[in-house]
């Protein structure tokens, strides 16, 4: 049995074990509840699951009645200048209400403009205007679920000339706001950091695991509520080397010596393994989140509770 | 100082479009190693990117009557004419059909239009709740033993496409179902009915006095009126839901 006694909770999270998950795709639902795999977690897109049945409802249920929960929206559009739709916040409240999922969270991106979805993560400039509104949208979202949010670093491609926050920054401004906390993208810190180097910074990934390693060190132990790790696409555009994050790849290896970096700084934390595109067998994937937990129990100076606690056959 | 809502106004225009980027992104967009314009391009790509991928897992029957290549550029097309209005993809690509209707490179093909409609309508009714909607011999039972308690209502997660085309001869040609040559496009028009039947998405064809009897209810006409045979076909497949009264 894999269910863990408060699977629910935030602490059934925290502080038991190293908490590792997978983000759950279609492809792997049928293996999922065969297999049993040893994880604690399973991550869904809350927009994949706004239906009434149908085969994502019903894999769903089954599996969140073995596993926790996590629900990460992509479509909250926290940081629209226009708001928050409420029509749309009604249905992830509903969600969140229908599965009490252990963790909730969004991004700290656009995605909708006049009654438009964009369908990605969009950049804002980073302000105080900015704050404002994304403090509000946050602090909207959170009165209607009832709980606190993890907002989650971009992964970015451009910068505006009008930011004057640097992200760790308003991250952490948007936490004190608001009383969210975060979702720390590894794989998206490297990204935007290598991406928004200069000319000859960019093609030096050293020059980006710096730039990373310092935005890292910024945050605030307390604030981390979850962490995310993935793959990346490394892509020329106009002669310069840019890293996609199309999640559709083994996590690189500068990215797992950056989590094995934040885990010494801030101690255990739950982890999920995104990868959506280009998606391999479950094996890879419980491997990959395998290895985070690995390194979470061999990294962490704060003590993790042994897995056994929770019984043989979470890690079998 | 650009407001946010005109960036992102502006960012929206230019993600729709697929074209260069305004004046005013040129001049708000950090210039680094790379152009504003090729940056914008990342994003650009991705709307387009995801949300064909996202219309050709919903549209595989569509895609195996005109190949990839084609199905693509189609979607291309719509995605520019028709942006999502919400944020769950699986509600998106309700109107493919409608935009075949007009979409002078399948002039000649107009059936796809319904086949699009068809399986618009099997996704949808894939994704409707679970319900009781179909006829057992429990219900038939309970009708009779006590058949004041027992109303029947146009069951409204099901979905009837009107076709003047075989269009449920052309599914089962783009399921593989039948060889393409066991099908006449002149061989008249078919009224497809999609059902969810214990968690099954199952098609019927509608004819005759079943169809007639349909076609009363929908225009509101006293269900007791019809053929009684034709309302009893109307409850086996799920068209006619048992509503306790």
């Amino acid at each position: 049995m894999n269910a863990l006694s408060d699977k629910n909770t935030m602490g059934g999270l925290f502080g038991h074990m190293a908490p590792v998950g997978i983000g759950l795709k279609a492809q792997h639902y049928h293996d999922v509840l065969n297999s049993l795999p040893p994880l604690s977690f399973f991550e869904v897109h809350a927009e994949n699951h706004m239906v009434f049945g149908g085969p994502h409802r019903s894999f769903l249920e089954k599996i969140t009645s073995q596993y926790a929960l996590s629900i990460h929206g992509v479509g909250l559009s926290l940081g629209s200048a226009e708001g928050i739709d409420r029509n749309h916040l009604h249905r992830f409240k509903a969600l969140v209400d229908d599965y009490n999922p252990a963790l909730v969270s969004e991004h700290l991106a656009w995605s909708v403009s006049d009654g438009t979805y964009l369908n990605d993560l969009l950049p804002l400039p980073l302000n105080e205007e900015s704050l404002r509104i994304v403090s509000d949208n946050v602090a909207c979202v959170q009165d209607a679920i009832s709980r606190p949010l993890l907002v989650e670093n971009p992964s970015s491609y451009l910068a505006f000339e009008g930011t004057t926050i640097p992200e760790p920054e308003f991250l952490i401004r948007l936490a004190e706001n608001t009383g969210c906390r975060l979702l720390l993208d590894v794989n998206n810190v490297y990204v935007s950091a290598c991406n928004m180097s200069g000319e000859q910074e960019a093609k030096s990934a050293e020059t980006g695991y710096a730039k990373a390693l310092d935005y890292i060190s910024q945050i605030p132990a307390d604030l981390i509520g979850e962490i995310h790790l993935a793959g990346h696409l490394l892509k020329d555009v106009d002669g310069t080397e840019i890293r996609i994050d199309d999640h559709g790849s083994h996590v690189d290896r500068a990215v797992w010596s950056l989590y094995a970096a934040l885990i010494r700084q801030v101690g255990a934390r739950p982890t999920l393994i995104e990868w959506d595109t280009n998606i391999p067998p479950l094996s890879t994937l419980v491997s990959e989140a395998q290895k985070a937990q690995t390194l979470m129990q061999n990294t962490s100076e704060r003590p993790v509770v042994d897995s056994q606690a929770h019984g043989q056959a979470v890690f079998q | 100082m650009t407001s946010l809502a005109d960036i992102q106004s502006a960012m929206k225009d230019t993600i729709l479009s697929g074209h260069a980027p305004s004046a005013l992104l040129e001049e708000i967009v950090s210039v680094g190693s790379i152009s504003p314009k090729a940056r914008l391009q990342i994003h650009q790509n991705t709307y387009r990117q995801s949300l064909t991928d996202a219309l050709i897992s919903i549209f595989p029957v569509m895609q195996a009557f005109v190949g990839e290549v084609f199905m693509r550029g189609l979607l291309g097309e719509y995605i520019k004419s028709v942006p999502p209005k919400s944020s769950c993809l699986n509600e998106y690509g309700d109107c493919l059909g409608h935009f075949i209707d007009g979409y002078e490179e399948l002039a000649h093909l107009q059936y796809l239009a319904d086949v699009a409609r068809l399986e618009w309508a099997v996704f949808s009714v894939q994704n409707s709740a679970e319900t009781q909607a179909f006829y057992s011999e429990v219900t038939a039972a309970e009708e009779q033993a006590l058949p004041e308690q027992i109303q029947w209502h146009l069951n409204f997660d099901a979905s009837v496409i009107e076709s003047k085309f075989p269009v449920l001869s052309l599914w089962m040609v783009g399921t593989g179902q039948l060889p393409p040559e066991a099908v006449h496009i002149d061989a008249g028009g078919q009224i497809a009915v999609v059902v969810k039947q214990g968690g099954e998405v199952r098609l019927f064809s509608l004819e005759g006095e079943a169809l007639t009897a349909y076609r009363d209810l929908k225009s509101g006409a006293d269900n007791k009126a019809g053929n009684d045979e034709a309302v009893d076909q109307l409850k086996a497949i799920g068209l006619l839901r048992p509503v306790p009264s």
